[in-house]
């Protein structure tokens, strides 16, 4: 898991509603509302798609 | 321009000394004063609003360097929080025969313990000796800026300003 | 179609200082964002800001963000999100498009633009690898989503975005393995770089990435030494083991509005490139439309807010709500603290830049009264 639970300034992360959300058919936890991109970030998932042309990975920029 | 500030990012001791809120190897090691490293021309002054005893004066122009009566300072630490550029902390060359004591800013989590041995860094994060940490304090008044004091063997008594980051595995 | 008095494109701290002041003054203000929540990029900037008293200063950007968002609460601004402004009509008429899914023509007696700004990316060998990103988006996940995109970051640039998010990154739990910078000299506050320094981050100036290594990630640097005239220097690559590629290499306005519009442009390359031509009201050189912020030039939140501040003014004053006596008075106020802001090492080149921009406008200004007569 890449989530950052404390934090100096922010403090501590305050839960919210876990959600099960589906990748490729793969279960991922998510929390409910977050951006997909940080779900899929949280979950070590890095690659969204690979291009059409050269097969290459690609993720958030 | 080798070893200072916009090369290196920290600023070296020649440039410190040559600041007007630096202060002198005199006054340094007179017992406990706060000690600003700003050395660059930059739109800010909550360091002087922050001092009660009008020991800090930026002046009209909020770009002109920080400067500090050390007559009026009184080392109490209320500036340190209040910097935005978490440049200013307070030495004690004077705490024991061989110990000298440091109180400095610090945001990073988790944070050290009173009674934890901390390794003390130079300004490039550089080990230097163990450290003891003497006390902590996050006051809600700070917004999140803990103020840590360690007691530090005085033969570093300049180069050593922060501790090493605690990392948890 | 919906009327409004005043549409506010961008909720930052430009737009939302806008329209606090121009609501307080009595204005019916519609405030516009393309995103989910307001406040720009405030609730990122986790770090206390610099200036005096009267710029918030000592106080975390987020924290100046939750205020800014309870004023315009109390005043009950009303506030369209999800709401991306695509075009403006003749007759000063946004196109919104609302919730991705429908269409909405609104009609403003004045309009502010404060759209802000997007990252630069810098093209090598690599750069489309996972792992490589703006430095922006990094701090975006730490500080918004709480999710750490990497744990061993090199970040290229070391104005102060590099050097805060840098800072940030350490905070957050990463390491920061080095920061680079193209420039001879570094570019952010000294207090910013120090404060990375202490934590052991190394600086290199006269440096940049060559490329990047990785199959379906990045996995390594390779870093290389520039000359003066910032050629790579053969002969001094080293490989750096990194997962994360931050890069941290300028910002350019969001001027897309501005153009579509009809304003009048200059390229000013210390403000972020080509910026509407703008008077000391903020306003553009289209009548009714205003502009505030990094559109205006890349600055900080802190510019942002006050030029916020300048253009809701003189909209309101425009409208009927001020009178311009009293909109004089606190236009030259505002302009006290902004000229405060953009002084010293770092702010005077932009405060010579923003003369420039106004010097092209009143020449604007009486070509065209010359034209007239």
């Amino acid at each position: 898991m890449n989530r950052i639970p404390n934090h100096p300034i922010l403090g501590e992360e305050k839960p919210g509603k876990e959600v099960q959300i589906f990748v490729d058919g793969r279960p991922i936890m998510a929390s409910e509302g977050e951006m997909i991109a940080a779900a899929l970030i949280a979950n070590g998932i890095w690659i969204n798609r690979y291009t059409a042309h050269k097969n290459k990975p690609r993720g958030i920029y | 321009m080798k070893g200072s500030l916009k090369t290196t990012g920290a600023p070296s001791l020649e440039e410190l000394h040559n600041s007007p809120a630096y202060p002198t190897n005199e006054q340094l090691r007179k017992g406990p004063i706060a000690i600003i490293e700003c050395i660059e021309e930059i739109p800010c002054n909550p360091c002087e609003a922050a001092c009660s005893r009008g020991a800090i004066t930026v002046g009209e122009n909020i770009t002109s360097l920080p400067k500090i009566d050390f007559e009026k300072c009184i080392a109490c630490g209320a500036c340190i929080a209040a910097c935005p550029g978490l440049a200013i902390y307070i030495k004690d060359y004077t705490y024991s025969d061989t110990m000298a004591l440091l109180s400095f800013p610090y945001e990073y989590y988790p944070l050290p313990q009173a009674g934890d041995t901390v390794q003390a860094v130079d300004r490039h994060g550089k080990y230097i000796c163990d450290g003891k940490v003497i006390r902590v304090q996050n006051p809600k008044s700070n917004d999140h800026t803990a103020v840590i004091t360690i007691e530090y063997p005085n033969e570093y008594f300049e180069e050593v300003v922060s501790i090493k980051r605690i990392v948890i595995s | 179609m919906i009327e409004t008095e005043l549409a506010i494109v961008g909720a930052g701290p430009a737009g939302l200082s806008a329209a606090i002041e121009a609501r307080r003054a009595g204005a019916e203000v519609l405030l516009i964002d393309e995103n989910s929540r307001p406040g720009g990029q405030l609730f990122k900037q986790i770090h206390k800001f610099f200036g005096s008293r009267s710029h918030k200063a000592g106080t975390r950007g987020m924290n100046i963000g939750t205020e800014l968002l309870r004023e315009s609460k109390e005043l009950g601004i009303q506030t369209w999100l999800n709401g991306e402004v695509c075009g403006i009509e003749e007759g000063h008429k946004l196109w919104v498009v609302r919730d991705r899914s429908r269409s909405e023509i609104v009609k403003a007696k004045k309009i502010i633009l404060s759209t802000g700004a997007t990252e630069n990316a810098v093209p090598f060998p690599g750069w489309e690898l996972p792992g490589v990103m703006g430095a922006g988006a990094a701090q975006t996940m730490i500080n918004v989503n709480r999710v750490l995109p990497g744990k061993k970051v090199i970040m290229l640039g070391s104005g102060n975005v590099g050097v805060i998010v840098a800072y940030q990154l350490l905070q957050a739990g990463a390491e920061v393995v080095a920061i680079l910078e193209a420039a001879p000299k570094l570019g952010g506050y000294g207090v910013h770089t120090a404060k990375v320094s202490r934590a052991g981050v190394p600086f290199y100036v006269s440096h940049t990435i060559k490329q990047a290594f990785g199959t379906d990630h990045v996995e390594a640097v390779e870093i290389v030494k520039l000359d003066d005239s910032f050629k790579k220097v053969p002969g001094t690559e080293r490989t750096l083991e990194v997962d994360t590629v931050c890069l941290a290499t300028g910002l350019t306005p969001l001027t897309e509005l501005a153009w579509l519009a009809g304003c009048k442009f200059c390229y000013v390359p210390v403000l972020g490139g080509h910026l509407p031509i703008h008077d000391d009201k903020m306003h553009s050189t289209q009548p009714d439309i205003f502009i505030a912020g990094d559109i205006s030039g890349i600055e900080e939140a802190s510019t942002a807010m006050e030029e916020g501040k300048l253009a809701g003014i003189n909209a309101a004053c425009e409208l009927g709500y001020i009178a311009p006596e009293e909109a004089e008075v606190r236009s030259r106020e505002i302009w006290d603290s902004l000229n405060s802001l953009r002084s010293g090492y770092f702010g005077q080149k932009r405060r010579d830049s923003k003369v420039s921009i106004l010097q092209k406008s009143e020449e604007l200004i009486s070509y065209f009264k010359a034209m007239i007569i």
